[in-house]
């Protein structure tokens, strides 16, 4: 498994990260990759540290200890508006919008960070074909939409970015089921158009249906890892997570 | 341009026009004077907090350190050295950007309460230095201006009231221009989405810190300078003053707060209320019971914020809004 994370297409690499809030780390050694192109999910219980790894990994953490690198460079001592900068976006856990902003200035922030400020009016275009709704409610605030829409304003203002590696932290989390099926379909989507996707999902069926590697964590640790498929029929899932 | 635009240009403009013309029938020696020269310090004050503390909702409670750096290096530096404070304003100006910059190091990692309470230390630590560095500020007994009404402009001071009163009109209109200008920037943008969601602002690529830094800078660079026009007005003032936690520092912000955090127009109406009733509160109620118009100021605010946390300016709008939909019944 190391050897495949020296693969020259490998785009994010991290290893032997230990990482936490104070004293008490809450990884203990999570090694994991993610190839270009790739679409991983990272699945397990609550508390077992997903959103702390996509934390660390985006530079919101104060201390972690390992390795992290994305595209050959080190992560570790950059801040998190200079890991944004490497193309990196990631979309918080919680629908953070701008909700004072509307829907368009939400956006438009979001390409924020990007080298190629020319180029923002047709990520923009981009951003309203995969959500037309965006387009529709383009002058409203942001704060005053539903929970599905506002995750499609987190998720287009990612987008925004043009990032290499799109980061999703538990983006179906109180959402309708409707709505959480059509989000991942999305996010089919972006991956098809060529960007890499890591996501994090207590919504286990629904990751291992949408992503094509995954990893299990628990207490703080990769338990299991594998191909989607793979872990779809894999017993210990199965009963942990499926409920089958 | 729509109707709304109009009016929030034209309104202003009347405001302004009205500033122009109101002292010309007044004492220009008089009371009435003074307080609307207050009234207006008070409103450009407000306007730079607001730059920090309103567009980025860092509520700081130590802008008084800024204040009284402006109003104390102006003044010694005209009282021992004979620099005119057009010169010594831009010393205290400078001065604060370096303390404002020092202060930030520790303080703008911090959030909500614990950046309020931290700045409010930093002012309280202002007012105790100015207090026992007896040999540079005069300590607790104060500083005063040295009067030279003879050298006119160079020494920043007047006669009567009235060119008092219009140096802080325009210090309250260039306030205001740099804040607008700030808030329709993109750094202004920046500004926003810290208040709005610090952490979505961090991971679209925002450096938080930088902007917050530059913000502060800009304001208490604004704030001392305020701080020099205050001095040459005042002509005399101690640390107790100047530093005064509720008579600068939560005055500045109550200002926002009451008119509008985040608005150009928000201090503008919370000062045109606070100052004045401040006054009225003193001179009604000051002679029966101490701390009575104290304590009616903060009942006040109280059931502001209980009533309409986004402040008195927007009252005004949800008034002007059911003008324009009777209209377009």
């Amino acid at each position: 498994m190391p050897a495949s994370a020296n693969d020259k297409d490998v785009l994010l690499d991290i290893g032997e990260l230990t990482a936490g809030y104070g004293a008490q780390p809450v990884l203990h050694g999570i090694s994991l990759h993610v190839a270009r192109h790739e679409f991983v999910a990272v699945i397990g219980a609550n508390t077992a540290g997903k959103s702390t790894l996509l934390r660390a990994i985006s530079g919101l953490l104060p201390q972690c200890k390992g390795r992290i690198a994305f595209d050959g460079k080190d992560l570790t001592k950059l801040k998190a508006h200079e890991i944004a900068g490497l193309g990196i976006a990631h979309v918080p856990e919680g629908r953070h919008v701008f909700p004072e902003m509307t829907v368009e200035d939400n956006l438009r922030m979001g390409a924020y960070a990007r080298a190629d400020q020319a180029a923002t009016q047709q990520s923009l275009e981009r951003v309203f074909e995969l959500f037309p709704r965006l387009k529709e409610r383009r002058a409203q605030y942001a704060g005053s939409m539903s929970g599905g829409e506002q995750q499609m304003v987190a998720v287009g203002r990612g987008m925004m970015l043009e990032p290499k590696l799109l980061i999703l932290d538990e983006p179906s989390l109180g959402l309708a089921p409707l709505v959480v099926e059509e989000m991942h379909q999305r996010f089919l989507d972006i991956h098809r158009s060529g960007v890499t996707v890591l996501l994090v999902e207590q919504n286990v069926s629904l990751a291992l249906h949408s992503a094509e590697r995954a990893y299990v964590m628990s207490s703080g640790s990769i338990e299991i890892e594998g191909s989607a498929r793979e872990l779809l029929h894999d017993d210990r899932i199965r009963k942990a997570y499926l409920g089958i | 341009m729509t109707r709304s635009n109009t009016l929030s240009i034209a309104l202003p403009a009347l405001v302004v026009l009205a500033l122009i013309i109101a002292p010309l029938g007044l004492d220009p020696f008089g009371y009435t004077l003074r307080i609307l020269c207050l009234m207006l310090l008070f409103c450009a004050m407000g306007q730079a907090w607001n730059i920090v503390g309103g567009l980025a909702n860092q509520i700081s409670l130590g802008h008084a350190a800024y204040f009284g750096i402006g109003a104390y290096s102006s003044t010694i530096l005209f009282g021992s050295l004979g620099v005119s404070p057009l010169i010594g304003v831009f010393v205290g100006m400078f001065l604060a950007a370096i303390f404002a910059l020092v202060l930030s190091l520790p303080t703008l990692r911090l959030k909500g309460h614990y950046f309020a309470l931290a700045t409010l230390a930093a002012g309280e630590v202002a007012r105790v230095v100015a207090n026992s560095w007896t040999s540079l500020t005069g300590g607790p007994v104060g500083i005063s201006v040295p009067y030279r009404p003879d050298a006119g402009f160079w020494a920043l001071q007047f006669q009567t009231v009235l060119p008092n009163y219009y140096l802080f009109l325009g210090a309250m209109i260039l306030v205001s221009l740099v804040f607008w200008l700030v808030q329709t920037s993109a750094f202004g943008y920046r500004l926003r989405a810290i208040k709005e969601n610090e952490t979505a602002a961090e991971v679209i690529g925002v450096n938080t810190y930088r902007v917050k830094l530059h913000a502060s800078i800009l304001s208490a660079v604004l704030t001392a300078m305020l701080g020099t026009l205050y001095a040459q007005f005042q002509f005399f003032f101690d640390p107790d003053t100047i530093f005064g936690v509720a008579t600068i520092s939560v005055k500045m912000a109550l200002i926002v707060i009451l008119g509008g955090a985040g608005r150009l127009y928000g201090p503008w109406v919370g000062a045109a209320v606070i100052i004045p009733l401040e006054e009225m509160a003193n001179s009604y109620l000051g002679n029966s019971i101490a701390g009575l118009s104290q304590f009616a100021y903060g009942v006040l605010l109280i059931v502001v914020i209980l009533l309409n946390p986004r402040g008195l300016i927007s009252l005004f709008e949800s008034l002007r809004d059911r003008l324009k939909g009777r209209q377009r019944a």
